[in-house]
């Protein structure tokens, strides 16, 4: 049994997974959710309020806390004195905080001794969390989980040259406890399937923008053409549309090549929040699916 | 416009031109579901073998148990072969399944054009050429369009429909229901470039080609990882082994030229490598694996 810190979007179909199956491990899991999140959360955090207000004087002299206050930044207790295991599962869309927010919750967070943090590369090499965060960079691990959204249980883990055996072999054990195979791969912008989904998702949105045909013959046509497990503009839902364009705007800053442009489609389907199965809308409408949180942001906007 | 088929008549008779792979296996789904069918190529000994191609294929089928005698029986009745093209004479669709030559194409559609009935329905087969420059070399382009089916033709599900420029939406409807009563899943897709499945997966090959080319994978780990964690059939590795390096190589050069050198589609040193090399995948027992 271990002790984990879980930090991500409660919204997100990763984080029930995470949880039944750290549940099933046995493992003891504390949730630290994104500031802009809170209204998302699945628990009272009125509780925290004390504790938050604290941490927010303490803290308020050395960080530029740019998020508003309304929105509690730490419904975490840190009740554990250590973690074993800091696992980020989302990669943080709200980029004017992301950083400031990571170094306060490392800060924030012990590490037991051969503790582990687990980074998203989805819009990040491990080398560069590592880069930004220099005092943990021994304990960094990248992963991608994209796989579990459609059910595969096999987890991509990437290092950084300064990543230690000890936080590796953490990691792994992690993810076997969860039921989860990994597989290490290069530390390259987007690692595998990350970049090879984004990238197709990419072509079906630039087939689609240009009205080749619709959404659900572009799905059916590589299903059946080519033996897809799920249609691309679907698979993008199931993952959301934001992470796979994050993970394009990462390839293209990192190659400076116009092969990983994404398509003005993604862009505008993201500031619409269609996201994808999590807001209730992306490629495809998800009517039954709008959970309670997410309908009160798309009640204005009926739908047929 | 009214989407539906302007009291087209089901199509009784198909004529099939090219004996290949590819036509001949749009031959046998078209006579198994019932069509009178008419396969020409330009030399007897080319639909002697499309025909012993379909026959093959039917007792390995019977032979699996999925195929039954009647089924051989209703083939046999309803396929006939010719040498002239003018054999194609009554068909309602003809279907040209030649090699991908534009200019033997164009010269085909034109010569059909001249020897079919005004309302048959002239589509092609092809997976890389333009359907509005086959139709642009008619009088007649609204009745071209293109019916993409997919290799082992009586296995796969998928055929594209696609609409020239010019194809009229009665021809892409008649399509449409064709492709249906033949049991499989048609799509509609305009004509473009690779139109959907060419298109769409050519990034399946391109970053894991980039991806090797940064050498921080091998091929092997790129595949189980798209496997295992993608859920994909087969690894792109894999996939380009089976399918022939220097096919997948054509096809990519083919979209990147008809783009006008689009960099999503550029293709990779590697694959040309490997082309030079010989190394074409399992038809030469080496690609990105060894096939002993």
């Amino acid at each position: 049994m271990s002790n984990i810190l879980l930090c991500g979007d409660p919204a997100d179909p990763l984080h029930d997974l995470l949880v039944r199956r750290c549940e099933d491990a046995g493992h003891h899991v504390s949730f630290y959710i994104h500031p802009k999140r809170q209204e998302f959360a699945p628990f009272d955090t009125s509780e925290y309020v004390e504790d938050i207000m604290q941490n927010l004087e303490e803290l308020e002299g050395e960080l530029d806390l740019s998020f508003s206050r309304k929105y509690l930044p730490e419904p975490f207790k840190p009740e554990k004195s250590y973690y074993d295991v800091v696992m980020a599962y989302e990669m943080d869309p709200y980029e004017e905080v992301s950083h400031t927010f990571r170094d306060y919750l490392l800060r924030k967070t012990k590490l037991g001794f051969d503790g582990v943090i687990l980074l998203p590369c989805y819009a990040m090499t491990v080398t560069l969390a590592a880069s930004q965060n220099p005092e943990y960079a021994s304990r960094i691990v990248g992963y991608s989980a994209m796989g579990l959204y459609t059910g595969q249980t096999t987890v991509e883990l990437a290092v950084s040259d300064a990543t230690s055996d000890a936080a590796l072999r953490s990691a792994r054990r992690y993810f076997e406890s969860l039921g989860l195979k990994t597989i290490l791969v290069g530390d390259t912008p987007g690692l595998i399937l990350p970049r090879t989904l984004a990238m197709l998702v990419n072509e079906a949105a630039s087939a689609l923008m240009e009205d080749v045909a619709s959404p659900e013959d572009i799905d059916t046509a590589m299903r059946l053409g080519t033996n897809y497990p799920v249609g691309p503009l679907a698979w993008a839902d199931q993952v959301g549309i934001d992470v796979l364009r994050q993970v394009l705007y990462h390839l293209f800053s990192e190659y400076g090549e116009d092969r990983y442009r994404p398509m003005p489609l993604l862009s505008k389907l993201v500031r619409l929040d269609k996201l994808g199965v999590k807001t209730g809308e992306g490629f495809y409408k998800y009517p039954e699916e709008i959970p309670e949180v997410s309908a009160k942001n798309t009640a204005p906007e009926q739908t047929v | 416009m009214s989407s539906k088929p302007k009291n087209s008549p089901a199509i009784q008779t198909v004529g099939i031109v090219g004996a290949g792979t590819m036509g001949a296996g749009i031959a046998q789904v078209c006579a198994q579901s019932g069509c009178r069918v008419v396969l020409y190529d330009i030399e007897q000994a080319f639909v002697d073998r499309g025909e012993t191609r379909i026959l093959d294929f039917l007792e390995k089928g019977k032979a699996k148990g999925k195929v039954s005698d009647a089924d051989i029986d209703r083939v046999r009745d309803n396929l006939s072969t010719t040498v002239d093209l003018e054999g194609l004479a009554e068909a309602e669709l003809v279907i040209e399944a030649a090699p991908e030559n534009m200019d033997l194409k164009r010269e085909l559609f034109i010569k059909l054009e001249r020897l079919v009935r005004a309302e048959t329905i002239l589509a092609s087969n092809t997976s890389s050429l333009s359907i509005t420059a086959i139709g642009g070399a008619t009088k007649t382009p609204q009745r071209v369009a293109g019916l993409h089916f997919f290799n082992p033709v009586p296995l796969m599900k998928l055929v594209e429909v696609i609409q020239g420029q010019r194809t009229s939406p009665e021809t892409l409807q008649t399509l449409k229901a064709f492709a249906e009563s033949l049991g499989k899943t048609p799509v509609i897709a305009k004509d473009t470039p690779g139109f959907i499945v060419n298109r769409v997966a050519r990034p399946f090959y391109g970053e894991a080609l980039r991806l090797l080319g940064e050498n921080a994978n091998d091929a092997a780990t790129i595949d189980t990882v798209l496997k295992e964690a993608g859920g994909f059939r087969m690894g792109p590795f894999e996939l380009m082994d089976l399918i022939g390096i220097d096919v997948n190589y054509a096809v990519t050069c083919s979209v990147y030229e008809a783009y006008f050198h689009e960099p999503r589609y550029r293709p990779h040193p590697i694959q040309r490598r490997m082309v030079e090399a010989g190394l074409l995948g399992r038809k030469t027992g080496e690609g990105f694996y060894k096939y002993e």
